[in-house]
């Protein structure tokens, strides 16, 4: 083969891929951005009140992420109603009435807001989803957990044995409430008894008002027990069964979309595997190792707490 | 210019005795004009089709940058290795002629292009062809380190390989670590009241 043919044959494949380039069609995003749409907001893992997320690969749970999207979709005009996909056993009371609140703003500002239920939505997931007009579960749906609880564990006993004994100087009585090398004193339990009452009877509030139930009958139905969705049906706990899609069709139904709506997932972080492979991914994650896990792990761990005091230097 | 689309079409085609000319004759400035030309071209063409997002001017200019930071990079390391396995070649002369291998980046347009306008098979489609193209990039750059080296086939694997091992056992410390973050935060202690 001659020197010339072979230059042609290689110029030929570069013409090729230089028409392919000029000629290849853009992908287009899913959702065109003027058409009215459902925005798909998701609760996904236990909730908390700190950081993005429950923890550095588990999905987004925190109350600073749901928030976040909670805001992007109230300001997307395009968005005329969202739906709320739980997938959650509930967390933080604190973080769980920060998002119920955001709920209800975006409800008395005119969007109509549906929940989904996934595997499980329930306790603090259900609080969410009593805020919303209209809850759709699954038939094995694990929903309710109606109460509150005060997790504390008392290792008096282990620290005996392995010879650490804790001395506190404290403002006041009860300035070392819940500490784990003591018994709870019995006005200690009136006080958090009285506390864990005063929440409880919140999520009573909430229930009641959000499904128009009898506060009485809400208590009936609240002593912290599951139900599966078909369950919660039948006590008017929920609305309809029924999963993701017809949560969509029912949020335009009542938002006046007509045809099949359009949606969009407004979740920013969601699979850790998709965001490590994504460049946005990386780039929050790094943030996420940088700066978020150390400060993460300084405020939440206990254990420091327990050991003894030349190991926490 | 005649001579260096010469050389591509040997290398497509007859690439051991492309390498063996390219090693002998052709300069680093040769070898960087088919990089530039092939990498902008095929960072065009992820423009153009390829990559969504508001991102995707960033990305492009990244995939241009990072793309000759691997050519770089890659020959630094497959230098050292050849060295340590008892190599006697020129560094400047693996860049060049691991450059001229770039040049696969523009055959898998077409491929791009045709996945683009036949959306039922482009996954599959852009699955085999860099599946294919990787492949053959693989075998370009052995019988490259060969060539600059003199080494075996087997040696010009081990030059290739030893990178990749440590890639993935380092992959897997970091698996390995990131898993007892995970599971030491999924049984930390939390006492306010929850729900």
């Amino acid at each position: 083969m001659t020197g010339k043919l072979k230059a042609y044959i290689v110029l030929g494949i570069i013409a090729l891929a230089i028409v392919a380039v000029l000629m290849m069609p853009g992908k287009q995003d899913s959702v065109k951005e003027s058409a009215d749409r459902i925005g798909v907001v998701y609760v996904e893992g236990v909730i908390t009140g700190s950081g993005e997320a429950a923890s550095f690969l588990t999905e987004s749970g925190g109350a600073n992420a749901v928030i976040k999207q909670l805001h992007r979709v109230a300001a997307d005009n395009s968005v005329k109603a969202i739906v709320l996909r739980i997938n959650s056993p509930g967390g933080s009371t604190a973080a769980t009435e920060e998002i119920g609140e955001e709920i209800k703003k975006i409800r008395k500002n005119g969007k109509i807001v549906v929940t989904s239920m996934g595997d499980m939505a329930a306790s603090g997931g259900y609080w969410l989803a009593a805020c919303t007009d209209v809850i759709y579960a699954n038939p094995s749906t694990l929903t309710g957990s109606i109460g509150v609880y005060m997790p504390y564990s008392n290792w008096e006993e282990l620290y005996k044995k392995i010879g650490i004994r804790q001395e506190r100087i404290k403002s006041g009585a009860h300035k070392d409430i819940l500490s784990n090398d003591r018994p709870m004193t019995d006005e200690e339990r009136v006080i958090l008894q009285t506390m864990v009452n005063e929440i409880y009877e919140n999520f009573v509030t909430v229930v009641a008002e959000g499904r128009k139930l009898d506060r009485e009958q809400v208590k009936v139905l609240a002593d912290g027990r599951i139900y599966t969705g078909k369950q919660a049906k039948e006590a008017g706990l929920v609305d309809e069964l029924g999963n993701l899609y017809d949560a969509i069709d029912k949020a335009a139904e009542l938002a006046g979309i007509e045809g099949k709506p359009q949606w969009k997932d407004f979740n920013s972080i969601n699979n850790p595997l998709t965001e490590l492979l994504s460049l946005e991914g990386k780039l929050a994650m790094l943030k996420k190792v940088l700066l978020e896990v150390p400060t993460e792990n300084e405020v939440k761990s206990v254990a420091p707490m327990v050991l003894p005091e030349r190991w926490q230097e | 210019m005649g001579n260096l689309l010469e050389i591509i079409y040997d290398l497509l085609v007859k690439p051991r005795q492309a390498f063996a000319e390219i090693a002998a004759t052709k300069t680093l400035s040769d070898a960087m004009k088919i990089f530039g030309f092939s990498v902008i071209l095929s960072g065009f063409g992820a423009y153009a089709g390829a990559v969504q997002g508001s991102m995707k001017l960033l990305v492009v200019l990244l995939q241009v940058v990072a793309s000759m930071g691997i050519w770089f990079l890659s020959t630094a390391v497959w230098h050292l290795l050849a060295e340590l396995l008892g190599g006697n070649g020129s560094a400047k002369k693996l860049l060049t002629v691991t450059g001229f291998v770039y040049f696969l980046q523009v055959l898998i347009l077409p491929i791009y292009f045709l996945a683009a306008v036949l959306p039922g098979q482009s996954i599959a489609l852009i699955s085999i062809a860099t599946l294919f193209i990787s492949i053959w990039n693989l075998w370009l750059q052995l019988l490259a380190i060969r060539t600059v080296y003199g080494f075996s086939l087997a040696r010009a694997g081990l030059v290739i390989g030893i990178p990749f091992l440590a890639v993935v056992a380092i992959m897997f410390i970091l698996a390995f670590t990131l898993g007892s973050v995970f599971l030491s935060s999924m049984f930390e202690m939390v006492n306010p009241p929850q729900f």
